[in-house]
């Protein structure tokens, strides 16, 4: 008989052992980052959350697997959670429960693995479970249209935790879709269009979006899109996606942790988040432009950074179905024009100079950034040294022309897109939540506020009231449920 | 002979007569001797569900007066495992309800029902007679009727009525159905009825087996016969709650399947039962999960998530008598899997949520926020079981919905299975968050004088929780235990042989 | 419909109707069930009791030797049964208080004085004679009650708790019912099975005489204590209870 928990481990080899490599990294920085701003309330569900991410890594059974995602769900949850408000509280438990859900979908499919296979060793499940476990990695890859739990919680929890929050969650998803996933309906990379629309999709709602971890939080999603996109790709129709996908997912983790802790760097600094308001940090804190400047661009696809080499090797990959091909190039575009827009209101838009005191910010809270900034460059000059990328030449002239045309693109269209990119946010409620809605104002009468007025109010008040049942009644109902059982055991 | 079958009965009723004569004589030793016989028939409980185990079944004449004239007690593999149940069962509750000086009468009395109560179960789980099983079934009812009627409580008075009414239902169809087994085959032994059985005209068999599964289902919450349930869970207080979901309604559910399997041989004669078992099973889950969704009292909700978990069992109990043969077995298992763990996790919820309740002195969830910083224990251990009843992986809840829902044979109840754990998230997510909220109202009431042993209370939640859990990661001897239990029900020669060689006596 | 006579009398109307035709079912496959019986087992199996319930327990009254003897575990239980009635009683109603003194008039209790010593007479006959003739510890226990309740009611709670203190009723059940659990474990300590009567060392005795049936006239005359004892607790936790008129509150 063998156990249903296995807990079967091992360190990955190739790409994935980069992937660790990365979680490991990214963990333990944002762990001691989290320590460092004195959240202590923080630090057991923020370690279990790093745990869990490396778990989902080294797993090489299914339940392991299943094991690490709720684990990361309940500690993100505690995370989100925050100080419990009301706010907190409702997206909280939104965030839990479509996770949950994603869970229930990868327990259905697992179900039907061991069912057919009686094994639970990872690995490419049977035919029958790939729908299930599609539905699950989409509502864990965010992929829209069901994306609303990650732009939702992302931008609502304290400004420590949205890195850490940005490491794991989508990209376990991405992981665990790499590894169980081989699914290509009539012949069609249909997960290949889902996500490489959904990196379009988001592109377009992140350009549309003021508030600095929101904007950043459209992007995981757009990011998540090219790698959902090269494992949909995996499916028999390119050898290299899905090593592509995780190359992604390693690169983009990275530079996107570092674009959050900018981003929590300045609306720390500024006390919003509205990214209109921003502005001039470039001359008073040279070192997070710097900072700022690698990120944007390493997620923009610029030559000689760690984002180029991954799109690259993704654009190689999906040579063959030109229609993925074309949406990433148009998520480039998007993407850099939204990173030109990001970088100038945070660090070059000179209409609301920062009135504070830089000199308070002390160098420690830098050093995280600057390691991460560091391995992106790293990776970016030299990305053959990353354990599982295939030899290829990555800067010939013609794949630097074509990673340089989107981005003259993205520098054409933010010529005429300007002002309208950057006018200020008209709605004045959206500006005044700050730095995470978390400290609205509480309704203390109601638990989930607006849940009252919800439809179905009445329906409920009908069904506890239908449960006060008067004696008589039951009775009725006793010898109601006799009749039928009796009538349907009447042998005919 | 081994004393055993008819020593788990025995001890605990005469120690109730024993906990009624030290009240009237030292009350002050009452507590001591409430612990006292739980201890013994615990062990004694422990002792026989060893043997009920490991050997074959024992089998016992009472008064030496074998079937048919006397009346034979029985535990087998599959008797043994709820005896288990009720070891924990009254051990816990005696532990959990150790009173410091509530001189009420009602307090007087419930020591010596508790035991009596856990000593009808262990009767209905022991014996192998159909009068009989009718006789602890309405012993246990009149025991829980005085434990739900607590005076201190308004409106309790009218729960116990209504628990009161359906049980009266339910004890008369039972009678009747046993009526019918007795006039039909001239004995009231489960092994001579067994013999009978398929020989029965399918009417009559039919008709027992209706007024059976009515009977029981009244008393276990089926869709549409729960209505009674969250009433009486409510108006009976945590404590006594925690004892009539996770031990009561449990011992009811092995009477059904013992009375379906063994006398009236279901899966061979009636297999069409279950069709009906299985559709009940997928009502009641997402009945009680919807209900406990929209409730707003935290006694109610638990209670609803009760009825809802009865749907679990009823789908693996449903999925092994559609299969039949051997085979079932590992559907049986399942069933009784779940039915051991919503044991452990509802009883901690229960207990945990006493001390919630106690604190804020309410059980609307709306009253209950922030109460978790002030008893952080009971919340942990209510988390803890609160995963496991969601069926969270790698937890003992997780464990036995996946293997419930591998014993399926079709996709829906399996779907059913996955929706229910989503709705029970909501509802004790939502609980969790209310629980924890940083901002509590300025002033909690003070709590109620009466105190149980809050530390002591705390250490059992807590042991039961984290059993609760572990049971998944601990699934391989779990799962061998299980097997051997499922093996009583479904393989009944070992039980049959013995019982039939005293026939021509 | 309009007139809420009208509706209550419908619904009374329907309730009974129902109950008829429940009824009805239940008969109609109690008849089926005979006839199946008669039809498939053979008449020497019919009445396994009668034939030997003499020879093997000692008692002559075939329905005591079943009560007290073959299915005395069931009795037990019936007995259990009782008792926890009566503790659900005290914990519903909670103590006895306020006893009221309303009496007979003199010349009731006059007559009920010199005549209670001979009541007593009967249900005693009964308990002690139940292996001979119909009867046994319920009927007795249950005469035995009455005649406190009697005591209650013709001469006040004042006096009947005077001349039978509550607290030596639930002495004197709680009593019965040790002595009762305690004798089935004679057998166990004979080397037999639990409540063993012949087979656990008592002797059979010539049966149609007093000392007969081994340990059935001990275990009626437990049986009538505890009915007796548990009965009239009950009838003095209702007698001292104001009639409580709380309607439940609605929610």
């Amino acid at each position: 008989m063998n156990t249903l928990f296995p807990f079967a481990l091992a360190i990955p080899e190739g790409i994935y052992f980069s992937a660790f490599l990365v979680f490991l990294f990214l963990g333990v920085i944002l762990f001691l980052n989290i320590l460092r701003q004195k959240e202590g309330r923080y630090a057991f569900p923020a370690a279990v959350h790093v745990a869990a991410g490396v778990l989902a890594i080294l797993a090489r059974d299914i339940m392991t697997l299943l094991v690490a995602w709720e684990v990361l769900a309940f500690s993100a949850f505690i995370l989100i959670r925050g100080t419990g408000t009301a706010r907190g509280r409702r997206i909280s438990l939104r965030y839990l429960v479509i996770q949950v859900t994603g869970g229930v979908f990868f327990f259905f499919a697992a179900l039907l693995h061991f069912g057919e296979t009686g094994s639970l060793v990872t690995g490419i499940l049977v035919p029958s479970a790939q729908p299930f476990m599609v539905a699950a990695i989409l509502i864990k890859t965010a992929t829209m249209p069901v994306h609303f739990w990650l732009t939702q919680a992302y931008p609502s929890v304290e400004l420590s935790i949205t890195p850490l929050l940005s490491v794991y969650t989508t990209k376990v998803g991405v992981l665990t879709a790499a590894q169980l996933i081989w699914i290509s309906p009539a012949g069609f990379p249909v997960l290949a269009w889902l996500g490489a629309g959904t990196a379009v999709g988001a592109v377009i709602l992140a350009l549309l979006q003021h508030e600095a971890r929101k904007l950043l939080s459209y992007h995981i999603v757009s990011q998540v899109g090219y790698m959902v996109a090269g494992i949909g790709l995996a499916a028999g129709f390119s050898a290299m996606a899905a090593t592509a996908g995780m190359f992604h997912l390693v690169t983009h983790t990275l530079y996107k942790a570092l674009l959050l802790l900018v981003a929590a760097q300045a609306v720390h600094h500024r006390g919003h988040e509205d990214l209109t308001r921003m502005g001039g940090l470039g001359s008073r804190r040279p070192l997070l432009l710097l900072c700022g400047i690698i990120g944007a661009a390493a997620i923009s696809g610029v030559p000689f950074t760690s984002g180029y080499a991954s799109k690259y090797l993704l654009k190689e990959a999906s040579q063959a179905q030109p229609l993925v091909t074309y949406l990433l190039y148009a998520a480039s575009v998007g993407t850099g024009l939204s990173f030109i827009k990001f970088t100038h209101l945070l660090f070059f838009n000179r209409a609301n100079p920062p009135s504070s005191d830089p000199s308070k910010t002390r160098a420690p809270s830098m050093v995280p950034l600057v390691l991460v900034a560091g391995i992106t460059v790293l990776i970016g000059l030299f990305p053959h040294a990353v354990p599982g990328v295939p030899r290829r030449a990555f800067f010939t002239p013609s794949s630097l022309l074509s990673a340089l045309l989107p981005l003259a693109a993205s520098a054409l269209l933010w010529m005429v897109l300007k002002k309208r990119l950057t006018r200020p946010a008209t709605t004045v409620g959206r500006a005044g939540t700050g730095a995470g809605g978390v400290h609205a104002t509480d309704t203390r009468a109601k638990p989930f506020p607006g849940k009252a007025h919800a439809p179905g109010t009445r329906l409920r008040r009908g069904a506890r009231t239908l449960h006060n049942l008067g004696p008589q009644a039951q009775v009725l109902l006793f010898l109601l449920v006799l009749a039928v059982t009796a009538g349907l055991l009447w042998p005919r | 002979m081994n004393h055993l079958p008819v020593l788990v009965v025995v001890i605990p009723v005469a120690g109730a007569f024993l906990i009624s004569l030290v009240d009237t004589v030292r009350p002050a030793f009452k507590s001591t001797a409430a612990l006292l016989v739980a201890t013994a028939h615990s062990t004694t409980l422990v002792a026989a569900a060893y043997r009920g185990m490991t050997g074959p079944a024992l089998l016992y004449s009472v008064g030496e007066w074998i079937a048919p004239v006397g009346i034979s007690l029985m535990v087998d593999s599959f008797s043994a495992f709820f005896l288990l149940l009720l070891a924990i069962g009254h051990l816990a509750s005696a532990l959990v309800r150790i009173e410091s000086g509530d001189r009420s009468e009602w307090a007087r009395k419930s020591a010596a029902l508790i035991a009596l109560f856990f000593a009808a179960l262990s009767g209905i789980t022991v014996t192998a007679d159909l009068f009989n099983l009718f006789i602890f079934v309405e012993l246990a009812t009149v025991c829980s009727i005085g434990l739900i009627a607590r005076k201190r409580h308004p409106g309790s008075a009218v729960a116990g009525f209504v628990a009161l009414m359906a049980a009266t239902i339910s004890g008369a169809l039972l009678l009747f159905a046993v009526l019918v087994l007795y006039v039909a085959t001239g004995t009231v032994a489960m092994p001579l009825v067994a013999q009978a059985a398929p020989d029965l005209p399918a009417h009559l068999h039919g008709m027992a087996t209706a007024a059976i599964i009515v009977s029981f289902g009244i008393k276990i919450g089926l869709v549409p016969m729960h209505f009674w349930q969250p009433r009486t869970y409510h108006a009976a207080g945590t404590t006594v709650a925690a004892i009539l979901s996770a031990f009561g309604l449990k011992i009811h559910v092995y009477a059904l399947l013992r009375l379906l399997w063994f006398p009236l041989q279901a899966p061979v004669v009636l297999p069409g039962v279950y069709s009906i078992l299985l559709v009940m099973g997928m009502v009641n889950i997402l009945t009680g999960h919807s209900m406990a969704m929209i409730e707003r009292n935290l006694v109610r909700m638990l209670a609803f998530s009760s009825i809802a978990h009865v749907g679990y069992i009823l789908l693996g109990v449903a999925a092994a008598g559609r299969i039949g043969g051997s085979a079932a077995v590992y559907a049986v298992a399942a069933a009784l899997f779940h039915t051991g763990m919503h044991t452990l996790m509802k009883s901690a919820l229960f207990w945990s949520g006493h001390r919630l309740i106690h604190l804020s002195r309410s059980s609307r969830i709306m009253d209950l926020g922030g109460i978790a910083w002030r008893a952080p224990g009971s919340i942990i251990a209510f988390s803890l079981a609160a995963l496991a009843i969601i069926g969270i992986p790698p937890t003992g809840g997780f464990a036995s919905k996946w293997f419930v829902a591998m014993a399926q044979q079709a996709l829906l109840p399996v779907l059913v299975i996955g929706a229910g754990t989503v709705i029970s998230l909501v509802y004790y997510g939502r609980f969790f968050l209310i629980a924890t909220r940083r901002d509590p109202p300025d002033s909690f009431p003070a709590p109620h004088p009466l105190s149980l042993r809050p530390r002591l209370q705390t250490a059992v939640v807590l042991a039961l929780a984290v059993a609760a859990v572990m049971a998944g990661t601990r699934d391989v001897q779990v799962r061998s235990l299980l097997l051997r239990a499922a093996e009583g029900l479904v393989d009944q020669a070992d039980f049959v042989g013995p019982a039939l060689i005293g026939r021509g006596r | 419909m309009e007139s809420p006579v009208i509706r209550v009398f419908l619904t009374r109307l329907t309730a009974g109707f129902l109950c008829l035709l429940l009824s009805l079912g239940f008969v109609v496959l109690l008849l089926d069930a005979g006839r199946h019986r008669a039809q498939t087992i053979p008449t020497q199996m019919e009445e396994p009791y009668t034939a030997r319930s003499v020879a093997e327990t000692g008692s002559i009254n075939v329905v005591t030797a079943i009560l007290m003897d073959y299915r005395a575990f069931d009795t037990l239980g019936e007995a259990t049964v009782i008792f926890a009635s009566v503790a659900v009683a005290a914990a519903i109603l909670g103590k006895p208080g306020s006893p009221s003194n309303r009496t007979m008039g003199l010349l009731s209790r006059r007559q009920l004085s010199a005549l209670l010593p001979l009541f007593f007479i009967f249900p005693l006959f009964v308990i002690f004679h139940g292996h001979l003739s119909p009867g046994g510890g319920f009927q007795g226990g249950v005469s035995l009650a009455v005649l406190v309740i009697l005591i209650h009611v013709a001469f006040g709670d004042r006096f009947g708790e005077e001349v039978i203190p509550h607290r030596i009723l639930a002495l004197s059940e709680y009593g019965a019912a040790i002595g009762l659990v305690g004798i089935g474990f004679v057998g166990i300590f004979q080397g037999s099975a639990y409540l063993a009567n012949v087979a656990a060392g008592f002797p059979r005795g010539t049966a149609g005489t007093l000392a007969s049936g081994g340990v059935i006239p001990l275990l009626n005359l437990l049986v009538g204590m505890k009915v007796a004892a548990g009965l009239s607790s009950i009838y003095v936790h209702l007698a001292g209870h104001e009639a409580e008129n709380v309607p439940e509150k609605r929610r």
